[in-house]
């Protein structure tokens, strides 16, 4: 039977309760407890289901590019009055 | 002194008898680097970011592996190494580092650690379980390199293998890397030559009593809003690692004679990228004002048994 080893980290002070995201990375770890660190995990699990979904999607072909421009005007020096 | 004490010749002083493959493959690249990084301890701000990342990584997925093999559910395994790397972590990653080292930032490394726990979910390489019942995770070895020094003392490599795994019926280190660089062939060649894998598996048929062919690294390419992984085994011949053995001979009679004669010569053709172009670059006489003004100190011992 698997035991957490969690507990051999000691908290000091009062745990801060359902912390946001931005409040877990801020915080002292030693003030978060199970729930902030699963709320991570799942926080980052959610963002890798969107990534490989986003990366698996077929890629749509880019738009034919437009013909180039016609090349500037060669310009001769005497045109420049060279 | 940077270099551990217990890693030094008692009889010619800066010369390492206990190497690894940090400090090798260090002094294979530029005995001033060498002198610089290793036996002097200077390290640029930003390479200590990269390492402390590395370090809390190796160590995040070292205590999945850990707690799984102990009977953790994969969400509870994964539960624990986030805390450990949370708490681990501070003050040595910040929640919002500057640009520069922008993607080795704290909410990186969590996501880079869930990331692969997840990506490796049906992993085909099994985890190694020793006959004590612990899993084969970041094992430390010292073994004798059966090279004499000319002062009459023995060589040694030290290291530490990420895991040992199975796969079709053999045993193969596992290493975990981690890298800005996009993960394609270019990436994965530098490790064919290469010292540390040659070194991993000479000392897993040596430390390990493994009859390995060689390992498999896998590789973390992290970025600001993504982590991507790639793996690629990396195979070693009896002859190939025969001759890394001869190599390295003649570099550690290499490294006797420069700790003999107090001069590491420059490798005037690998500055491109060194964290010590700055200096190398400057007039010898103000070099050493430079190095305590730009640069942090930071220890290291190549005997250092992890846990």
């Amino acid at each position: 039977m698997w035991t957490s080893p969690m507990s051999d980290i000691e908290t000091t002070g009062q745990l801060l309760a359902e912390p946001e995201l931005t409040e877990i990375f801020a915080a002292d770890p030693c003030l978060l407890d199970d729930t902030a660190f699963r709320k991570l995990v799942l926080h980052y699990r959610a963002e890798r289901k969107n990534f490989v979904a986003l990366e698996s999607k077929p890629k749509t072909t880019k738009a034919k590019a437009s013909p180039k421009e016609a090349p500037p005007p060669v310009v001769s020096l005497s045109d420049l009055g060279l | 002194m940077a270099l551990s004490l217990a890693a030094m010749s008692a009889r010619v002083p800066n010369l390492e008898l206990v190497w690894s493959s940090t400090t090798l493959g260090t002094l294979k690249e530029c005995p001033r680097k060498y002198q610089l990084s290793i036996i002097e301890g200077w390290a640029s701000r930003g390479e200590n970011i990269d390492i402390n990342f590395g370090w809390l990584y190796h160590g995040a997925l070292e205590r999945f592996q850990r707690q799984l093999a102990l009977g953790a559910s994969r969400t509870e395994a994964l539960i624990f190494a986030v805390q450990w790397t949370m708490v681990e972590a501070a003050p040595k990653l910040l929640a919002n580092p500057s640009e520069a080292a922008a993607n080795k930032s704290l909410p990186n490394l969590i996501r880079s650690i869930v990331w692969h726990c997840d990506t490796f979910e049906q992993d085909v390489l099994e985890q190694v379980i020793l006959a004590n019942g612990e899993p084969a995770v970041e094992l430390s070895f010292v073994i004798e390199a059966g090279i004499r020094a000319a002062s009459g003392e023995d060589f040694q490599f030290s290291g530490h293998l990420d895991r040992l795994v199975r796969f079709n019926g053999h045993t193969y280190w596992h290493d975990y890397k981690t890298t800005k660089t996009t993960l394609g062939d270019n990436y994965f060649e530098q490790f064919n030559p290469d010292n540390q894998a040659s070194l991993y598996t000479l000392a897993s048929k040596v430390a390990f009593d493994v009859p390995t062919l060689g390992g498999f690294i896998d590789a973390a390419q992290i970025a600001v809003g993504f982590t991507r992984f790639g793996r690629k085994p990396i195979n070693r011949t009896q002859g190939q690692l025969d001759e890394w053995l001869r190599d390295t001979r003649m570099y550690l009679a290499q490294a006797e004679v420069y700790a003999v004669t107090n001069h590491w010569p420059m490798n005037d053709k690998a500055c491109f990228r060194c964290n010590f172009r700055d200096i190398c670059s400057k007039d010898p006489r103000v070099r050493q004002s430079f190095l305590k003004s730009n640069y942090g100190e930071r220890n290291y011992d190549p005997l250092e048994v992890r846990k």
